[in-house]
C-alpha cells in the first residue's frame, strides 16, 4: 500500500472497494493494528491504534471467511466475545440477546455453530461484531455467504446502525450491495486510493443523455441507436451538445421522442472505469 | 479477569475436542496394556514391587504420550486461532495479547491436569493396598510431571506467534526431553528426602523447559555431574546452584523472547 489516506466521518458506511489484491483487506488490518505500517500512521478515534488497547471496546470487527469457534452454541460464542469485549456480567445477557435478535439468529441460539449452514454463521460473526454496541463497525465482506433474504436483512441493519450513530467501514467484491447501503466509497487499486467520493454524486448524472424515440420507418434508424423494445429505440449522446444534433436528425426521419434523460451511471460501470484507466 | 478465563475455558474446551487429544486418549489406553506386565510376574516378586512397578509403568507412559501431546497442544492453541481467523477477532478485542497467551496456556494447563488427575488415580490404585510410605513421592513425581509439561505448553504457545507450528514442536520437543530427564532424575534416582528435592527440582525442571538456550544447560548438567564423581553422590547444593544458573539464564531468554513477541503482535 502507498499513500492511503482515509478519513471517517461519525454516522456514516464508507464503502472500500477494489479488484482482488489491491490491498483492502491490509488496509482494514493496518487500521486495526493486526499489521503495522513500513510508515505513516493509523488512528481511531484520534488515536494511535495499539493492539489490545481499551479503545477497542468502541470497535466491532468482523473478519472475512470466519469460522469461529464451532464447538461452541451461538449464544455461548457470543458470550466469551461479551467477556472478551469486558463487558459486565450483568449487562452480558441483555446485550447477547440484542445482538442474537438484531442478527436473527435467537431461534438458533442454542444450536452450535458447526451445525449452522454458511449464512447464519456469516450472521453470528456479524453479532460478536455487533455485540458491544460499537462506535465503529468494521465488516470485511459481511453479506459474501447471505442469500437475498439474509443480504436485505444485514442492509436493513446497518441502515438502523448508521441511523444510531454507528460508523461503519465495509470492503465488499459485491457492488450492488455497496450501491444500496453506502454513503460515501473508495476504490483502491494497485494498493492506494483511486477514487473517492459521496456515492449519490458519483451514481448521478453525468453529461451524458439518453434519448428514447419510436421510428415509422426501421431502415433509417441511426447507427448506434439499440432496440429497447418492439417500438421504442435507445440512442446515446455522449454530451449535451451532441443532444440538439442528435435530436435534428430525429426529427428530420419523423421520429417520435419518447423521452429524454440523463444517463445514470452503475457503481459497476464507475468502478471498472477506475481500475482499467492507465 | 473475565477475558483470561474466557480464553482459557474456550481452549480447555477446543483441546478436548480436538481430534489429536482424542487420539492420544486412545492410545493411552491401548498403551496401558503395558502396566500388565510386572503383574504379569507378580510370582516371582513381591506384591509391593510389583504395584511400584506398575505404577512407575504408568508415569512413565504418561510422560511418553505427553512428551508428544503438550507440544502439539501448545501449538496448536495459536495456530488453530490463526487458521480459523478467530486470532483477527481476538486481537481486535481490548485485551492484551499476554492476557491471550497465558489464558491459553491455563486452558493447555487445564486439560493436561485432567490427564494428571487420571494418571494420579490410576497410580494410586495400583499402590493402595501395599505402599502407602511412597505416595508423597508418587504425588511429587506427578506434580513435577504436570510442572514439566504444562510448561513447554507455554513456550509452544509464545514460540508459534513466530515460528513455524513443525519448527515450534520440534523446540518443544528437544526441550521437554531434557526437562523431563531433569525431573525424573531429581525424583526417583536421589537418595535425598523430599522437602530436600521440592525446590531445586522445581527449579532445575522450570528453567530447563522454559529457556531456548538448551546447550547452555549441559553446563549446569556438566557441572552436577563433576560433583557426583567428586563426593561420590550428588549433593543437593550442586542442585541448587544448577537451578540458579538455569533460572538466570530462563529469565534472560524469557524477557528476549517478550521482546520479540510484542514485535511481532
Amino acid at each position: 500500500m502507498a499513500g492511503l489516506s482515509l478519513r471517517l466521518r461519525k454516522g456514516e458506511i464508507y464503502g472500500l472497494l477494489g479488484p482482488n489484491g489491491a490491498g483492502k483487506s491490509t488496509a482494514l488490518h493496518c487500521l486495526l493494528g493486526l499489521l503495522r505500517p513500513s510508515r505513516g500512521t493509523a488512528t481511531l478515534f484520534g488515536r494511535n491504534v495499539d493492539v489490545g488497547a481499551p479503545l477497542f471496546r468502541r470497535v466491532g470487527y468482523m473478519p472475512e471467511d470466519w469460522t469461529a469457534y464451532d464447538f461452541l452454541t451461538v449464544s455461548e460464542m457470543l458470550s466469551t466475545f461479551a467477556d472478551l469485549q469486558g463487558v459486565d456480567r450483568t449487562e452480558r445477557r441483555a446485550l447477547v440477546a440484542r445482538a442474537l435478535d438484531r442478527s436473527g439468529l435467537t431461534e438458533h441460539a442454542s444450536r452450535r455453530l458447526r451445525r449452522l449452514s454458511k449464512g447464519m454463521r456469516q450472521r453470528a460473526s456479524l453479532a460478536q461484531a455487533i455485540l458491544g454496541e460499537p462506535d465503529l463497525l468494521v465488516l470485511d465482506e459481511p453479506t459474501k455467504e447471505l442469500d437475498p433474504l439474509g443480504r436485505r436483512d444485514v442492509r436493513v441493519l446497518l441502515g438502523e446502525l448508521a441511523r444510531s450513530g454507528v460508523t461503519i467501514l465495509m470492503s465488499s467484491h459485491l457492488l450492488s450491495e455497496i450501491e444500496t447501503v453506502c454513503d460515501r466509497i473508495g476504490v483502491m487499486h494497485r494498493g492506494s486510493l483511486a477514487a473517492e467520493g459521496d456515492l449519490d454524486s458519483i451514481l448521478a448524472a453525468r453529461d451524458s443523455r439518453i434519448l428514447r424515440f419510436s421510428v415509422t420507418e426501421p431502415a433509417r434508424v441511426p447507427e448506434g441507436a439499440v432496440r429497447e423494445s418492439a417500438d421504442v429505440w435507445r440512442w446515446r449522446a455522449a454530451s449535451k451538445s451532441d443532444v440538439h444534433a442528435q435530436l435534428g436528425y430525429l426529427a428530420e426521419i419523423g421520429a417520435d421522442i419518447v423521452s429524454v434523460q440523463p444517463e445514470s451511471v452503475r457503481l459497476e460501470d464507475y468502478f471498472i472505469e477506475v481500475v482499467t484507466r492507465p | 479477569m473475565n477475558a483470561l478465563v474466557a480464553i482459557a475455558r474456550t481452549q480447555f474446551r477446543r483441546t478436548m475436542r480436538s481430534r489429536v487429544f482424542l487420539a492420544c486418549v486412545l492410545v493411552a489406553i491401548a498403551c496401558a496394556a503395558i502396566v500388565v506386565e510386572p503383574i504379569v510376574n507378580i510370582r516371582t516378586q513381591t506384591p509391593g514391587s510389583v504395584a511400584a512397578a506398575a505404577a512407575w509403568e504408568v508415569i512413565s507412559l504418561f510422560s511418553t504420550l505427553g512428551f508428544g501431546l503438550v507440544a502439539i497442544l501448545g501449538v496448536s492453541a495459536i495456530h488453530s486461532e490463526t487458521r480459523d481467523k478467530t486470532w483477527q477477532a481476538l486481537l481486535c478485542k481490548p485485551i492484551s495479547p499476554w492476557k491471550i497467551v497465558v489464558g491459553k496456556f491455563l486452558g493447555v494447563m487445564a486439560v493436561m491436569s485432567a490427564l494428571t488427575a487420571f494418571v494420579w488415580g490410576c497410580v494410586h490404585v495400583l499402590v493402595a493396598v501395599s505402599l502407602h510410605r511412597y505416595f508423597p513421592r508418587l504425588d511429587l513425581a506427578l506434580a513435577f510431571e504436570l510442572l514439566g509439561l504444562t510448561i513447554p505448553a507455554a513456550l509452544a504457545i509464545c514460540l508459534s506467534l513466530r515460528i513455524h507450528p513443525i519448527a515450534s514442536a520440534i523446540i518443544v520437543l528437544l526441550l521437554r526431553y531434557d526437562a523431563l530427564d531433569a525431573l525424573f532424575d531429581a525424583v526417583t534416582s536421589s537418595q535425598h528426602s523430599t522437602a530436600v528435592l521440592l525446590v531445586p527440582a522445581t527449579l532445575i525442571g522450570a528453567a530447563r523447559a522454559i529457556a531456548p538456550p538448551y546447550d547452555l544447560f549441559i553446563l549446569g548438567d556438566t557441572l552436577s555431574s563433576a560433583a557426583t564423581i567428586l563426593w561420590g553422590r550428588q549433593l543437593w547444593i550442586t542442585g541448587y546452584a544448577t537451578a540458579l544458573v538455569a533460572l538466570v539464564l530462563a529469565s534472560a531468554s524469557y524477557l528476549l523472547r517478550h521482546r520479540e513477541l510484542a514485535k511481532a503482535v
